[in-house]
This record gives C-alpha cells, structure tokens and sequence, in this order.
C-alpha cells in the first residue's frame, strides 16, 4: 500500500503563513457544458470542457503569522480599511507556495512543492475569527487565478504547478 | 559571511493606501535585495533606507523561497539532490539553497520551494536561472 502524507509549510507573498489547523485543501470545479439532444431526451450526449475553478482551503493556527494579513485581508494593509474599489484580483493577489517539510513521504512524490503563483481569498468566504480568551484560528479558502505557466500558447495557462 | 538576502519595505509610505499593485511607486510587493552580514543579526536593516520611501528602519526579510528544478534537464546543483524517489529527482538551483537544507539557522535555509520562477526569492536561484539584476532588484522572465 502506498500511502502518502506529510506537512505542509507555505508562505503567501513570500511571508510565513505560520502552521495550519489541518493542512492545505485543495479542491476544483470542472465546468462543462452539456449537449443533449430529443434522440435521448435529458441524457448527456457529449459535453464540451470549458475550464476549471481551484480553491486551496486551510485554517490559519497563527493569526499573527506574517504573511497571515496579506490572505485574510487582501485589499488594503490596515485591518479593516477596505481599500481600492474596482481594482482586478489579479492585481492584489500572491502567491502561494506550499512546501512539503522534508523527509516526510510527501517530500518524495510529485507534489512535494506546489506553487500557487495568482492566489486570492475567494469571493464570499466567511472569514470567522473568535476574538475571545480561546485559540484565535483564521480559516481561509484561497482561488487560484490561471496565469501562463509556460510558453504564451492556448493550453498553458495553469492554476497551480507542482514540482 | 556576507550574502544576497531578500527584503521587503513596510514603512507607512510604503503601505499607504491604493499603492498596492496599481503602480503608483510603492515598494511593499517589490523584493529587494541586500548584502548581508549572516553573522550578526539580520531581522531588520535599520541603517538601510528603502529606495522607494526614503525611509530607514522598515526593511523586513522575507522567507527564502528557492528554485527546485528537475535533474534530467541537467540544471539542478551539481550533487545535491532534494528528492529521491524512483524516476523523480528534484535538485535546487543554487548552492546556497543546497547547503541551507542541511543547516537550518542560515537566513537562506529554504522555507519554501518552487519551480515558478516569479514565487522565487533567492537572489542565487533567480541569478542561475537568469534573472538580470537592476539596482536592488531583480528581473524576473516568467
């Protein structure tokens, strides 16, 4: 049986994001859109791929970690202030860079570093921080925006590379 | 032992508002780069001033992030392999990087790897892959 695990450190910005709760998550959407047909009524005929959405999620453990702010709070360096309105994600995001801690098993495989290089906090997570005597945790669900990552040709332009 | 460290400007002038990213001269999300002194304390450079603000005292480094590059494309640090595992060989860029792995208290010891160049930092990855180096930057192709 061939099991593969092992931490993960990462830095957003090139700053620490500190230790994480349980991890990176990483989750995507394929989007397609379907044919069908009155032949076979509902039933999907073929399909035709239109691309993808990725989301890293994760529980920040250090809420004052020093790349901690820059994800929760992408659009302005005061907490709180809500900076431009109307500028692109693009613009504002990161990236991050997650780095399997050495000698574990997920330091020998294919994603022993995965780099995130247009990382943003996604639109409409609920950012909830517990402002109280208990752990202060900062959960996070982070989109991957596509950027080419390779040569500027159609079908290159990626969410994420591992290495 | 001096070496290339990565930085980062938080001075207020550097953090006012609307400069992030929109091109009005900030230099908060501009790496720069400074000769260091490993051996005596490196947190901060409070004699250096920060070419955009002007202002001493808020240069803070960053976390070294490191170039990985496969082997087979014969680029990685001549003998020092990261990854072993059946075909997949990963070796770092630079020497420096190689050598940070085994000695966790050096200021470049790799915090993170990547094979995106632009998420790299390491002024000795980013210079060996071919980044050109202008003042305190570096120039990154993508």
């Amino acid at each position: 049986m061939s099991n593969i695990s092992g931490a993960y450190s990462a830095t957003y910005n090139a700053n620490a994001l500190g230790i994480t709760n349980k991890g990176f998550q990483l989750s995507y959407q394929i989007f397609k859109e379907k044919i069908v047909g009155d032949v076979l009524g509902d039933s999907t005929l073929d399909s035709i791929y239109l691309g993808a959405d990725s989301y890293f999620d994760t529980v920040l453990n250090e809420y004052n970690a020093a790349g901690a702010q820059a994800a929760f709070w992408p659009y302005h360096t005061t907490f709180g202030k809500l900076g431009l309105i109307g500028q692109s994600d693009s613009l504002v995001a990161s990236a991050l860079v997650l780095t399997a801690i050495p000698n574990t098993k997920a330091a020998a495989e294919i994603a022993a570093t995965i780099t995130i290089p247009v990382a943003i906090l996604a639109e409409g997570f609920p950012v909830e921080m517990l402002f109280s005597s208990r752990h202060r945790k900062v959960p996070l669900r982070m989109q991957c925006l596509p950027t080419q990552v390779g040569a500027v040709t159609t079908g290159t332009e990626g969410h994420f590379t591992v290495a | 032992m001096i070496q290339t460290l990565p930085y980062r400007c938080y001075s207020p002038d550097c953090q006012t508002e609307g400069t992030k990213g929109n091109g009005t001269g900030n230099g908060t999300n501009i790496i720069q780069y400074f000769d260091v002194n490993i051996n005596k304390p490196h947190k901060a450079l409070p004699d250096e001033k920060c070419p955009y603000c002007r202002i001493k005292g808020h240069l803070t480094g960053v976390k070294a992030i490191h170039m990985v590059t496969s082997d087979t494309a014969r680029q990685a640090f001549k003998g020092s392999k990261m990854f072993h595992k059946d075909h997949l060989d990963f070796g770092f860029m630079c020497a420096e990087s190689a050598d940070g792995y085994l000695h966790p208290k050096t200021p470049l010891y790799p915090d993170s790897f990547t094979n995106y160049p632009p998420a790299a930092t390491c002024w000795y990855c980013l210079t060996e892959y071919g980044a050109t180096a202008r003042g305190n930057q570096l120039i990154v192709r993508s």
